[in-house]
């Protein structure tokens, strides 16, 4: 009980309407997760619903702000089900509400959305689609840095699949040229849009990377990606040496003639860092 | 903080990123209409900087103040020491004579895209001294004031009034607030009081700077509410405010009419008028 908790339920209650409307239809169920004293919940409730309403634009903007670091996935998401409803659903949903509470980004929660969408669709590219532009996501955001050698910042891995990655690009070709004439939008006979025949279960390996401003996808060759990948897994349990990658190579069942050299020769092209 | 010691600015406008694109030019008006304007008012968020604007009127040493609209004074820990090493520089840059900004939510959850927001504070007690908790962090890490602001809403949850409120966050810092005359005219007709209720408990002397801004009367369902546009045309009851408090603040520092999106003919009227009042107020 605190101020802190009686000003995340405003917040939730500023973008949700259906929240708004539980709120007192079914106060104990909708207030559970906000920890509110009796006296916070009854200033809650107190509020004209009209004013939670004043700002018609609220979500729609919040929406436009994180949606631009997934836009492929919301435009294969929408494309499918041909209904907004699909985009703003993520203000009534347990992904918001949580990111609200627990102070989290948005960005991601959408993408938790997203992949939420995607497992009950059953549909496997935008799922895929939505890994690797949460990994862009997390690539423009790195974290404090841990120590030991590990993946440089603002890189990560992702193994996905050629049909994903024509997905991606088709989304991403869809969304330019719907951006010259937007009114296009609106009209019967603009082009549809349809992912399913990209179906392809090559396997892609790539390394997303901040580079200049951007955030870059690389295709690696597999053994490459192999490493990288060892590296990372090691990394994460704790600080390992720079020295260590010979053991990483043979748990791989890699072997080359210098680990060392191996080691320089990566994080000067920027994938690792010690 | 020794609010006594801070400069005497006058009267000044506001800016925000790309405000003089579409609104007023500061040098310009500076240029035009000699004698309306002191002083520039920038508000500022790490992610977009200064613009081209505030930069020439900086370059020019012309006084400024640096209004954060990044920053939640209601989080203790808001303001880490990136935050606060870069806000420190940008207002070194612009020659900042003191920090301010409203006191509330200006980002839920974390400073990251799509989480901006503007909310008061919850008007509760413990709300008021987490804040000036927050102020006095920021002033020993900036050795620069920092003046909260009351923000404008069409919702305030909380049992006390917002005046009080920030009576006792300036209690409990020794330092001064911003006194935003508009700001405090919507919180009253939200509330259902009269323009001038609670000012008489308000200390007067921690009053560093005032803002006047116009604002429009809208509708939303049959329901009343004040839209903080910054119209030319400040409401009654925001000019009633100002000219209560202008005779009572004696530390008053600097006055700010935040009208930067609009034409200068439309509020060169207003600036003389601002003026006046200003002038004839009581010297300590």
């Amino acid at each position: 009980m605190s101020h802190h908790s009686l000003q995340k339920a405003l917040v939730v209650a500023l973008h949700d309407g259906e929240f708004v409307a539980r709120m007192h239809s079914e106060p104990d169920q909708a207030l559970a997760d906000f920890d509110l004293s009796l006296d916070e919940r009854r200033q809650l409730l107190a509020i004209d619903r009209r004013a939670l309403s004043i700002d018609r634009m609220r979500s729609r903007r919040v929406l436009k702000a994180i949606s631009a670091e997934l836009p492929a996935s919301l435009t294969i998401a929408l494309a499918h089900t041909r209904r907004f409803a699909t985009a703003e659903g993520f203000f009534a949903s347990a992904r918001f509400r949580r990111a609200i509470i627990d102070e989290t980004s948005l960005v991601f929660a959408l993408a938790d959305y997203l992949s939420d969408r995607a497992s009950e669709l059953g549909h496997e590219l935008l799922d895929g689609v939505v890994a690797i532009e949460r990994a862009r996501a997390r690539c423009r955001r790195p974290e404090p840095g841990r120590s030991g050698l590990r993946l440089a910042d603002g890189v990560a891995l992702i193994e996905t699949t050629a049909g994903t990655l024509a997905a991606l690009h088709a989304a991403e070709s869809a969304l330019f040229e719907a951006s010259l004439v937007a009114h296009m939008a609106l009209c019967d006979d603009s082009p549809s849009l349809s992912f399913d025949h990209l179906i392809d279960e090559t396997a892609v390996f790539l390394v997303v990377a901040a580079r200049a401003g951007d955030v870059i996808l690389e295709p690696v060759d597999e053994p490459l990606y192999a490493v990288l990948s060892a590296v990372e897994q090691a990394s994460q349990r704790g600080p390992i040496a720079p020295s260590a990658m010979a053991g990483l190579l043979a748990d791989i069942g890699l072997r080359v003639p210098d680990p060392d050299q191996l080691t320089r020769e990566l994080c000067a092209s920027g994938y690792l860092r010690d | 903080m020794d609010i006594a010691a801070l400069p005497e600015l006058g009267i000044g406008i506001s800016a925000e990123y790309g405000s003089a694109q579409s609104g007023i030019d500061a040098l310009e008006l500076r240029q035009n209409l000699p004698g309306a304007i002191d002083f520039l008012e920038y508000g500022c968020d790490l992610a977009r900087g200064f613009d081209s604007h505030v930069r020439a009127w900086s370059e020019a040493g012309l006084p400024a103040t640096y209004h954060f609209l990044d920053l939640n004074l209601t989080e203790r820990d808001d303001a880490d020491d990136d935050w606060i090493a870069h806000t420190r520089q940008l207002a070194d840059q612009l020659g900042a004579a003191w920090l301010c900004g409203d006191g509330g939510l200006w980002h839920f959850g974390p400073r990251d895209r799509g989480h901006e927001t503007l909310l008061p504070p919850v008007l509760t007690a413990d709300s008021a001294d987490e804040m000036a908790e927050a102020i006095a962090r920021l002033e020993d890490a900036t050795g620069m004031a920092c003046l909260p602001e009351n923000p404008p809403a069409a919702i305030y949850l909380g049992d006390m009034h917002i005046a009080d409120y920030f009576a006792r966050v300036a209690s409990r810092t020794g330092g001064g607030l911003l006194l935003d005359c508009a700001h405090l005219a919507i919180y009253q007709r939200v509330k259902g009081h009269d323009p001038l209720t609670a000012l008489d408990g308000f200390p007067m002397d921690r009053v560093v700077e005032i803002h006047v801004a116009g604002g429009s009367e809208r509708e939303h369902q049959g329901l009343p509410w004040i839209d903080d546009d910054h119209s030319p045309e400040p409401l009654p009851d925001t000019w009633q405010i100002f000219e209560h408090v202008t005779q009572r603040a004696h530390n008053l520092k600097a006055v700010v009419y935040e009208c930067e999106r609009n034409r200068i003919e439309d509020v060169a009227d207003n600036f003389q008028r601002i003026r006046t009042i200003w002038s004839s107020r009581p010297r300590s």
